[in-house]
């Protein structure tokens, strides 16, 4: 894929390609969602982080989102469950994509604590994939109202697809390119380490310089699979990198789906050549049909739509570069931290109790947090300052009389030694939170 | 094919590989055996403290036969006071409530605090035959050692309860069903440990969640964060109106509530720096190992010790029962709680992320 290539497909008006990388990706987003999905019941998620917590931690402008009463959480993981196989089987495709959309987007705007870099990423590709004709091929809705499957597609449906998922790779390289990432091997320094037991590649992991190769390693890694899986040439190369890389980290660290995620949405990178080879290496003859080759043939799509995306991608650009304009340690104050693409970036703990004080009657009394939370919001809260803010308002709203929260915190962020978080003097009621902005109280590291 | 060319190249890049590899090389391998820390955990202190745990309820149990026997003041006391051993013994074992252990709840069984009182002189009054097995039909709040001390520390009229009074009988032999149903635990919990769970302890070297260091540093925080909360800034009403609540003291009935915290505290600087004795490595040798390769300015370690010796300065300048000291040595305590949440905060914010442990037991779904 070269850079005309992509320009190109921003143009209402560009030659139409094979729909085949996003049918598979389709699929293969699909089957990953229902396991993601079913996931959450296996460990009882629903339950703990859902519906056990008293108090939620909300998200600017989305502190009307509560959980639902009831089983109404899990009935709405049973139908993100059910929409994700519709998914997978291209299924009522637009309804699918836009309520799993909807509900998925929903259950991580409960809670702020539950945030995570793959859910974030999981919101903005399954809001993509609404926009694309993801579902007109090799779908069940194809099959049962008869539609004529559509196997050339304007080529902007798959190109913003691919330039989202090199992003991520590309700003998760540059949020490493730090002192303690390159000069001091940290964290992985603190993590390979406790590895060294592992059968096969324990011993590698306990010398000295495997955390600076492996830090070195994912920096260049990240900021050359988009280049490397954008390329045909170097395509399959950088597929067989994908894979490795993201089986090690699955291995050595306990990351859930992402590695799986990531792996699985490099197949957009293929185009239809490189999957009829494959089909053909394979021997599926059953597919030789879904292989069209005709004259390159211009399509039109809507310019409303190619604005829409492009000003969609502009803000996966814009989004994690904003936290440069803030003066200090992001991995400290973590002002607009999230959706930067800070992928185990850090290995970061604190501990935060709150003193009340009540002018009125002059009475003053101290709150641990594990009273009202769980010990995972009590946990993401601690090192967090947005969430202390949040929770120390919280308890003043729990009093008639205007009380006076303060905080003692300490956080400790890659082994070096704890040191005080929050001004113990500063009254957190007189703050209220703030999108854009490294808030005062917040001491420097 | 390869060409010549290319087959040299990769033929010198491979040896470079493996002569990188080499042990013997400038590149240092550093490695600390984990295997043997959680081994010389599990031997030197975890069995030992449930083994002298069965002991002390052995003797507890003799002591009982001899106050049914003779029921009398002097074996009324040589029964109270071998309660209050045993119960300070079990405050070292507290900690080692993780894995197979944990989810057995039998830790619950034996020390669930505060005891249901109701529910313990129903039983008394009712019509059921009170044995052992009688006991493990019912919940945790009727029995255990704070159960136990109820019957025997409650007021001074306890042993007239026990021997003159109506339904003595009835007490007597509820007493010693608790006993015996407590000698019971103590003999399925070291059987539990030894067969089921040190196994999977002890060959399990990773900081991963639930792995046996991680469990270990989780219970190491979460007993001082229980001293600190529960054990001491309830009672002396931190948390509420600044009014003392001496009831809230655990186990203030026997008086035993510094004790017991004293005892917490030593089974946490035992799984760190082992017993006195001992020259084996702990889990502060482990913790010192990893803060040599994170080129830290003050060790951490040896800012815990100085923790810890510094609530034993403290605690020593406390006059028990803490019921009194309450009313008569607030500042001592209080200085003593702070010294306590700082050591919490060593544990909770600085060891675990030294050991990069994750400060909670559930599994996540990523970064």
């Amino acid at each position: 894929m070269t850079v005309t290539d992509i320009i190109s497909a921003f143009n209402p008006r560009a030659y139409g390609i094979s729909i085949i990388p996003l049918a598979i990706f389709r699929i293969c987003f699909g089957i990953l969602m229902a396991f993601s999905i079913a996931r959450n019941w296996y460990y009882n998620w629903i339950q703990e982080l859902y519906i056990n917590p008293d108090f939620h931690f909300t998200y600017h402008f989305f502190s009307w989102v509560e959980p639902l009463p009831g089983n109404g959480m899990q009935l709405t993981f049973l139908c993100l469950f059910i929409l994700a196989v519709f998914i997978a089987l291209g299924l009522f495709w637009r309804l699918s994509s836009i309520l799993f959309f909807i509900l998925f987007c929903y259950t991580e705007l409960i809670d702020k604590t539950l945030y995570l870099n793959h859910y974030y990423f999981i919101s903005f590709i399954s809001f993509t994939l609404i926009l694309t004709p993801a579902g007109k091929f090799w779908s069940l809705d194809n099959l049962f109202f008869k539609h004529n499957p559509k196997y050339k597609i304007h080529p902007c449906s798959i190109v913003i697809l691919r330039l989202q998922i090199a992003l991520v790779y590309f700003f998760a390289g540059i949020a490493k390119i730090n002192y303690d990432w390159l000069y001091k091997a940290l964290p992985l320094k603190i993590w390979l380490p406790a590895k060294s037991n592992l059968p096969i590649i324990g011993d590698f992991l306990a010398y000295e310089w495997t955390p600076y190769l492996m830090s070195y390693g994912g920096v260049i890694y990240d900021l050359s699979i988009p280049f490397l899986l954008l390329f045909r040439k170097t395509r399959p190369f950088a597929f067989v990198l994908v894979i490795v890389f993201h089986l090690l980290t699955w291995y050595l660290f306990q990351i859930g789906m992402f590695p799986w995620i990531m792996i699985f949405s490099a197949v957009i990178f293929f185009d239809e050549i490189d999957y009829l080879k494959l089909s053909l290496l394979l021997k599926f003859s059953f597919l030789k049909n879904s292989f069209k080759t005709s004259y390159p043939r211009k399509l039109n799509t809507s310019k409303y739509l190619i604005i829409f995306m492009a000003l969609f991608l502009s803000l996966q650009i814009i989004i994690p570069l904003r936290k440069n304009f803030y003066c200090g340690n992001d991995t400290w104050h973590e002002a607009n931290y999230r959706y930067s693409w800070n992928v185990m970036l850090v290995e970061k703990t604190g501990s935060v109790e709150f003193t009340c004080f009540n002018p009125k009657t002059q009475r003053k009394w101290t709150v641990y947090p594990n009273d009202y939370l769980t010990t995972f919001q009590n946990k993401q809260m601690s090192f967090q300052p947005d969430m202390i803010l949040e929770f120390a308002n919280y308890l003043d709203s729990e009093h008639i009389d205007d009380i006076v929260v303060t905080a003692s915190a300490y956080v400790s962020i890659n082994g070096r030694f704890s040191k005080p978080f929050i001004d113990i003097n500063t009254d957190l009621t007189k703050f209220q939170s703030c999108a854009f902005c490294v808030q005062p109280w917040i001491l420097s590291d | 094919m390869l060409s010549n060319n290319h087959s040299s190249v990769l033929l010198a890049l491979l040896l470079l590989i493996v002569y990188s590899c080499d042990r013997n090389s400038d590149f240092e391998e550093k490695t600390f055996d984990r295997l043997k820390m959680l081994e010389n955990i599990s031997s030197e202190i975890v069995l030992p403290s449930y083994a002298d745990f069965l002991n002390e309820t052995e003797i507890l149990e003799s002591k009982m036969i001899l106050f049914n026997s003779e029921l009398n003041l002097t074996t009324f006391n040589q029964l109270k006071a071998q309660w209050k051993i045993s119960t300070s013994i079990w405050e070292k074992c507290e900690i080692f409530n993780i894995g197979d252990i944990q989810s057995s709840v039998i830790h619950n069984k034996i020390d669930t605090w505060p005891s249901n009182i109701n529910f313990i002189e129903n039983f008394i009054a009712g019509t059921d035959e009170l044995t052992s097995d009688f006991i493990n039909t019912k919940g945790s709040s009727s029995k255990g050692l704070p159960a136990i001390e109820y019957l025997l520390f409650d007021s001074e009229e306890a042993i007239t309860l026990l021997t003159i009074a109506e339904n003595a009988d009835r007490r007597r032999a509820y007493l010693f069903a608790l006993i015996e149903n407590l000698k019971s635990k103590a003999e399925e919990v070291i059987h539990k440990w030894t067969y089921e769970y040190q196994p999977i302890f002890n060959n399990d070297p990773t900081s991963d969640l639930g792995s046996s260091i991680s469990v270990l540093v989780n219970q190491l925080i979460s007993i001082t964060e229980q001293v600190a909360q529960t054990k001491l800034a309830k009672p002396m009403g931190k948390t509420t109106d600044g009014l003392l609540y001496p009831d809230q003291l655990e186990s203030y009935r026997s008086g035993m509530s510094l004790q017991k915290i004293q005892s917490n505290l030593l089974s946490i600087r035992h799984v760190l720096f082992g017993k006195s004795s001992s020259s084996k490595t702990f889990l502060a040798d482990y913790a010192s190992f990893v803060e040599s390769d994170l080129d830290s300015e003050t060790m951490l370690t040896s800012k815990i010790l100085t923790q810890l010796n510094e609530i034993d300065s403290s605690i020593n300048l406390i006059e028990p029962p803490l019921t009194l000291a309450l009313e008569n040595q607030f500042e001592e305590l209080d200085e003593l709680y702070e010294k306590i949440r700082y050591l919490f905060i060593l544990l909770n914010v600085d060891l675990s992320n030294d050991l990069g442990v994750v400060v909670t037991l559930n599994i996540n779904d990523g970064d």
